[in-house]
């Protein structure tokens, strides 16, 4: 106070704007010097991690690899008793170095012991840590904690992610209903319907992608296109189209053919159904995307080429042959060569269209497809 | 006289005073901005990205190389171990008259290719085109065409040949962090309006350990002109971009490293070869394509540092590096005048435009400006003596903690250095930043200003992209605006 008086008293009579300057100078002054603290607040924050880290590591590394690669099944207590060398309780930052071990350590072998894997996570009572550091209402607490229950999969329980999916983050509650399947037994799917989430992005398809392909391992999932068929955000629509292609669910094809005849079906819509009829290899879908070729969009255009590229037939090589000739955009040109030439056997209508090409631009494409160099987007 | 004095005086005052406001406002933005991206973007999103190759979407790396046989395979090695699932290396061989493309040939085992070439943005005609038969390699696509003179022409070859619809924008003699593709793509997958470019933090590889195109320990730079230009990039990036990111209002996208969506960058006619601010004008005309169509768009700054460049490693190069990117800025302002005050562009044309002309472009010459000023008030004995200090530790205090903050913000996001006391290093040069190197930056940008509207020492192409040997290697195409 005695310096802030003294500052004052040597100004006194100055005018306004001096005294602002002194007043930001002060504040600047303060800036700098509670930068200074933080720069030593971290300093310090991650020397206590970096020394917990290798207690932790010195500690249970070794033992941790012999019990998860174990090929002997070891029950909860006996893994215990391996671990817990005296009575005092794990602290909190423990069982945060645990978990990053232990995932650290199973990610390096590949003859892990799923059973011991499971039995160590309880006997270090970590799923329940998680599941209450997801409870807590700090959002950084909360999103590790949702990683850690993601990468820990079927040990946690699905209440608490449950609880995240009404979250008002929405990072947190499209992350929550996103992995949510993977955690629930009884109705694990019930975040696909209503378009998700009304903030759907391709990130979150990723993650959606993800827990599907998780879940695919142990039962095979639900037809997808009754959520596809009852979504009305079109990116989301598309994405759950491309993941009937993905998991081969060959029974909603009827129903994408429908949406591709549909007129007010979106663009993205109609070039991932493309798509994904050739992913499907569904070959009766084949005159149908050639009706469908001239009134669609340059998306949907490269779609049916692709998908026609999948599907083969006399049809599809009739089809390329003709549009060959009539089609100016240059892009389209490749790949209408690049799949006729996947689809034409012998190379007839490939040699034939190649013996006509006039110009050098031309020549080059079907130089560039026949000396294997294309790459099929 | 007297008025004049008076007038100058409150002018200054209001100029700085606005200033503190925007650097201080623009550290807290900044600051927020890095916390969520932190906590949105953990290794958990990368891997799951890279463990899905059948999701993540493909990007082109293009980098443009002239006379680099010294670096280039090192370089190119380096490019093609980047952890991503799915990309391409696209290496734009502009006419070099040293061994690059031999070296390139006899290295990946090179063929040349009937490549169906297309152009959609203007560029020197392509001479070969180039893939390996090597299936390690199978990644590398090399161009080789004839010298344009400038990146911005090398950058469109490179354009017409990307096979995808995200490509970065690189040099060959930048390294890039291994994990790179995936940190930039992540903010394109979370959103739902269309990113149409990610910046990212830049530094200075000099005096940084590099084993065969990798860096392997980050080391301050030895030398001063490095070492102050480290602080600027920072503050340039961590503060100021990662500030205007959090209103979409990145005015420039990094010619050294960024990521780009092609076809915006196409239909906005490519990168312009006769502009000294390449980089700056091409993002511009990409907000201006996006305005004009009436389509939203995003333009995202992560501040994780994914590319490493040499910096000017003396003053030669530092005066032809900074007179350039005076005569860029000036040249913006003259072709993109449109956007100045025009509320069609949004808070680009009625923020941020405004802003660069008044806090950059003008700053060099408020500064000279007021050092003659000074000079006639000493002479008249006209300066009050006690209030002139005070002035003068303001704007020095302003300096050296935004520089300070910038670095705080480094560590936060994370810690590079294997030490704090490299960092202590940082935090000690930048106290003299304002005596030793922003007196030069000052004369440099006016000598670029004047070259400018002399239009003397006006050759586009000799200054824009010089012959890389390893010590004269600079990062002239590198502009951090906004500066700080």
């Amino acid at each position: 106070m005695y310096q802030l008086y003294y500052l004052e008293s040597a100004f006194v009579g100055f005018p306004f704007l001096i005294k602002i300057i002194i007043i930001l100078s002060i504040l600047i002054v303060l800036i700098y010097i509670s930068s200074i603290i933080n720069i030593l607040f971290i300093a310090k924050g991650r020397k206590k991690i970096e020394n917990r880290k290798k207690l932790i590591r010195s500690n249970y590394e070794q033992k941790l690899t012999e019990i998860l690669f174990n090929p002997k099944n070891l029950t909860q207590s006996t893994i215990r008793s391996e671990l817990i060398t005296n009575e005092i309780e794990f602290k909190d930052w423990s069982k945060v170095f645990l978990t990053k071990l232990i995932f650290e350590i199973i990610s390096k072998k590949m003859d892990l012991n799923i059973n011991n894997y499971k039995e160590t996570l309880k006997a270090l009572d970590l799923p329940s840590y998680w599941e209450e550091q997801l409870r807590n209402k700090n959002i950084k607490d909360e999103s590790i904690a949702l990683r850690i229950l993601d990468d820990m999969s079927e040990e946690a329980s699905s209440n608490a992610i449950s609880n995240k999916t009404i979250s008002q983050n929405k990072n947190l509650r499209k992350h929550a209903k996103s992995i949510f399947m993977k955690f629930d037994s009884n109705d694990a799917f019930k975040f696909l319907e209503d378009d998700f989430d009304e903030d759907f992005n391709p990130l979150d398809a990723i993650r959606i992608h993800d827990s599907l392909k998780d879940k695919s391992k142990s039962k095979s999932l639900p037809p997808l296109i009754r959520y596809a068929h009852s979504a009305k955000n079109k990116f989301y629509i598309a994405f759950l189209i491309k993941e009937i292609g993905f998991f081969k669910q060959i029974d909603s094809v009827d129903t994408l053919i429908d949406m591709f005849q549909e007129p007010k079906t979106e663009d993205v819509v109609k070039a991932q159904i493309a798509e994904t009829l050739g992913v499907l290899k569904y070959e009766p879908a084949i005159p149908i995307l050639i009706d469908g070729y001239d009134f669609g969009s340059t998306e949907t255009q490269s779609s049916i080429l692709f998908s026609l590229g999948e599907l083969g037939g006399e049809k599809s090589i009739e089809f390329l042959s003709k549009l060959y000739y009539e089609t100016h955009n240059k892009e389209i040109i490749i790949k209408i060569l690049q799949n006729l030439h996947l689809i034409d056997k012998n190379k007839t209508t490939f040699n034939k269209l190649k013996s006509s090409a006039s110009t050098d631009f031309e020549k080059s494409i079907f130089d560039y497809i026949d000396k294997g160099h294309s790459v099929r987007k | 006289m007297e008025n004049i004095t008076f007038f100058y005086q409150y002018f200054i005052f209001i100029y700085s005073l606005s200033m503190t406001v925007i650097y201080i406002s623009l550290a807290v933005f900044g600051y927020i901005n890095i916390v969520r991206n932190k906590r949105k973007y953990t290794s958990k999103e990368e891997d799951d990205l890279n463990l899905l190759p059948e999701v993540a979407p493909g990007i082109s790396v293009v980098a443009p190389a002239y006379n680099e046989e010294v670096i280039i395979i090192d370089n190119v090695r380096s490019l093609l171990n980047l952890e991503y699932p799915n990309f391409e290396v696209v290496i734009v061989n502009d006419g070099s008259k040293d061994k690059t493309l031999e070296l390139l040939i006899e290295e990946f085992d090179l063929v040349e290719i009937p490549y169906p070439y297309i152009q959609k943005v203007i560029c020197k005609p392509i001479k070969k085109i180039y893939r390996s038969n090597t299936k390690r390699f199978r990644r590398l696509t090399v161009v080789d065409k004839e010298n344009g003179g400038t990146k911005a022409d090398a950058m469109n070859a490179g354009v017409n040949v990307a096979q995808y619809n995200y490509f970065i924008n690189t040099d060959v003699d930048c390294l890039l962090a291994k994990d790179t593709l995936t940190k930039c793509i992540l903010p394109v997958l979370d959103s739902n309006t269309r990113v149409i470019a990610v910046g990212a933090t830049l530094r200075m590889v000099n005096s940084c350990e590099v084993t065969h195109g990798e860096i392997t320990r980050v080391r301050p730079p030895e030398r001063v002109i490095p070492l102050f230009q480290e602080t600027e990039y920072l503050r340039s990036y961590l503060l100021a971009k990662m500030g205007w990111s959090m209103f979409n209002v990145i005015p420039n996208v990094s010619g050294g490293f960024g990521l780009f969506y092609k076809p915006v960058v196409i239909n906005a006619g490519g990168y312009d070869p006769l502009s000294h601010a390449e980089d700056m004008d091409m993002t511009l005309r990409m907000i201006a394509y996006m305005r004009n169509i009436n389509e939203k768009y995003k333009i995202v700054q992560i501040p994780d540092t994914c590319c490493w460049t040499e910096g000017p490693p003396n003053l030669k190069v530092l005066r032809r590096q900074r007179s350039r990117w005076g005569r860029g800025l000036l040249q913006i302002f003259v072709i993109h005048r449109k956007f100045l005050f025009n509320r069609k562009y949004g808070r680009m044309g009625l923020w941020v435009m405004p802003y660069a002309l008044i806090f950059e472009f003008l700053a060099p010459i408020i500064e000279f400006i007021g050092l003659i000023f000074l000079f006639f008030l000493l002479v008249n004995d006209q300066v009050n003596f006690s209030t002139f200090w005070l002035m003068l530790l303001f704007v020095y205090l302003i300096g050296i903690t935004i520089s300070l903050v910038a670095i705080s913000f480094d560590i936060l996001t994370k810690k590079h250095y294997n030490t704090y006391r490299e960092y202590l290093k940082l935090i000690i040069f930048s106290s003299f930043e304002a005596i030793v190197y922003h007196p030069l930056i000052v004369l440099f940008s006016l000598q670029g200003y004047i070259q400018f509207l002399t239009r003397k020492n006006f050759s586009w192409g000799d200054m824009t992209r010089q012959g890389f040997k390893q010590t004269e290697t600079t990062d002239e195409n590198i502009r951090p605006e906004v500066k700080l």
